[in-house]
């Protein structure tokens, strides 16, 4: 069995245990659910772990891809809550790893080989920090919707919008900074960056609902609810869509998810679609795969 | 008159509209910078340059995300210069601690102000030419010649990434007057020169028979320094006072 194997049948695996979690969740045995919500992440953590040795070298490309980190993600915050005494709000996040777990075994993604733009310490920081901020953001939506059917004053999802802005924020400084070095300009005048702006600007303004009086818990809520959704459209669904094996299936192959055949570059993950047209590796003449000069 | 006017733009309500707004107009732009290839120039060209040349009909929602920023930095400047004097008015019912705690959004929001400063800086008066990168081949800006001497393309040597580039790297011979040095640029690994920061890049995609083609981006960046200050100081203030701040009101010490 090679890493790469081992890496997708552990992923299998931890998707079963979040199922079970989810199991439970609804029969309201809400810590038995909380206990299968932490043996999947731990199992999901071991899939992650074996991914970074997947290529026969240690790379963390595609280890933060949207499709594979964000269910891990989403566990974790569930896991927090577990550890802030909020059992059933914690169990109930299995909902959300779930349903993305089992989105990216039914649509299965292909993540990019390490390439020149990518060996740098901001690719990956930059990947991991956003998909914990996406993963904050749907949980804030996720608890925002169970605030407006109940009477009661929660403001867990307020609490996770806030640090789901931070992480935002220090992922589009990560960003920047990685786009500096690999495409010269701190902003590309592009869709994924005109896109993240968006975001960046959505949830700003949330955070300025708290100084204007008029903005009561609900009012909060119904932006935070709102703000999840364009974010599952944009920062997931977008981005998954953008990798998923069905909608390339001409993209040639490389190291997936277990059945994926397309392939997409870093590049591709950043600023939508190639900026320089570069494909790192498409060239396959033999004699010019060692150390070429010209 | 002018007292109307700082009123009216120290209002959140308006802070409200305007981010809701720019929202808006981002995705809607998201979607022109998609599909309509001329506003991926902007990423080669300075502003005014591309404005007098290859703006249209369809730009509109560029003039309008300038005004909306330009709205957005004024009304931000009033909202925390009314802040500051509020604060600085009553540092004195504040311990030394809680003061800075209750100035750090608007230092925060003084970040955010650098930001979009050093950004309009840096298309306004900034300098962005894309340059081939052919061996051998001279290219001139300003008063500078840069001749690519030598690329060089590295590959994994792993199975499993058998015909996958590690690395690009280029040598340049680099000329301004007398002065003449050569230096090693590689993907990722831009070098300074002049005030210049050359950053190699790949500029289409290779043939099957053919290495990849790359180009020499040379950039002046007059805004990066402040965008860079802005966005590190404003994260690390963020880090610090949202757990504090949610301290204090859970009833802990500041």
């Amino acid at each position: 069995m090679t890493i790469a194997t081992a890496s997708s049948v552990l992923f299998n695996v931890a998707a079963g245990a979040y199922a079970g979690s989810l199991f439970f969740h609804l029969l309201k045995r809400q810590r038995i659910s909380c206990l299968f919500l932490g043996i999947g992440f731990v199992i999901h953590t071991a899939s992650l772990l074996a991914r970074c040795w997947s290529w026969g070298i240690f790379s963390l490309d595609g280890v933060f891809n949207g499709a594979l980190f964000l269910p891990w993600a989403l566990a974790l915050v569930g896991l927090t809550c577990l550890m802030r005494g909020r059992v059933r709000d914690a169990a109930s996040m299995s909902w959300l790893a779930t349903l993305t777990m089992l989105t990216t075994l039914a649509l299965p993604v292909q993540i990019p080989p390490p390439g020149p733009f990518t060996a740098t310490w901001s690719s990956p920081m930059f990947f991991c920090l956003e998909v914990l901020a996406v993963a904050c953001f749907l949980a804030s939506g996720w608890f925002a919707w169970q605030q407006l059917r109940r009477r009661d004053e929660d403001l867990l999802f307020n609490q996770l919008a806030i640090w789901g802005f931070i992480l935002y924020s220090l992922a589009q400084v990560v960003g920047a900074v990685w786009s500096y070095f690999g495409w010269a300009s701190l902003f590309h005048w592009g869709e994924r960056h005109l896109q993240s702006a968006a975001i960046w600007c959505l949830y700003c303004g949330y955070l300025h609902t708290h100084f204007d009086r008029s903005f009561d818990i609900r009012r909060k809520a119904r932006w935070a609810l709102s703000g999840a959704m364009v974010v599952l459209v944009v920062a997931y669904a977008l981005q998954v869509a953008a990798h998923l094996t069905v909608l390339n299936p001409a993209k040639g192959s490389g190291k997936g998810s277990g059945r994926g055949e397309a392939r997409v570059t870093a590049q591709e993950q950043v600023h939508g679609s190639v900026p320089h047209g570069a494909v790192p590796g498409a060239c396959r003449n033999p004699e010019l795969t060692e150390e070429s000069h010209d | 008159m002018i007292k109307r006017l700082w009123k009216a733009l120290a209002g959140i309500r308006l802070t409200l509209w305007l981010l809701a707004l720019l929202t808006v107009n981002l995705f809607v732009g998201s979607f022109y910078a998609k599909f309509m290839p001329v506003f991926g120039e902007l990423n080669t060209r300075l502003f005014p340059a591309w404005l007098m040349t290859r703006s249209d009909g369809h730009s509109w929602w560029i003039f309008t995300l300038f005004g909306l920023l330009a709205l957005l930095f004024a009304n931000t400047l009033v909202c925390t210069l009314e802040r500051v004097v509020f604060l600085w008015r009553r540092r004195q019912h504040h311990r030394r601690s809680i003061f800075w705690l209750l100035l750090a959004p608007s230092i925060m929001h003084f970040c955010f102000l650098f930001i979009i400063g050093g950004h309009a800086l840096t298309e306004f008066t900034g300098s962005k030419q894309r340059l081939p990168a052919a061996v051998g081949e001279q290219v001139s800006f300003d008063d500078c010649q840069v001749t690519l001497l030598e690329r060089h393309y590295d590959y994994w040597q792993e199975p499993a990434l058998e015909g996958k580039m590690r690395q690009c790297t280029a040598t340049l011979e680099l000329k301004n007057g007398a002065n003449v040095e050569q230096r090693q640029i590689a993907i990722l690994e831009p070098i300074y020169w002049q005030g210049y920061s050359m950053h190699l890049g790949m500029a289409g995609k290779p043939g099957t028979d053919e290495l990849p083609p790359l180009q020499i981006t040379v950039k002046k960046d007059p805004g990066l320094l402040l965008i860079l200050l802005g966005n590190v100081v404003l994260c690390l203030l963020m880090i610090w006072y949202f757990p504090q701040i949610r301290k204090i009101r859970n009833g802990g010490e500041g």
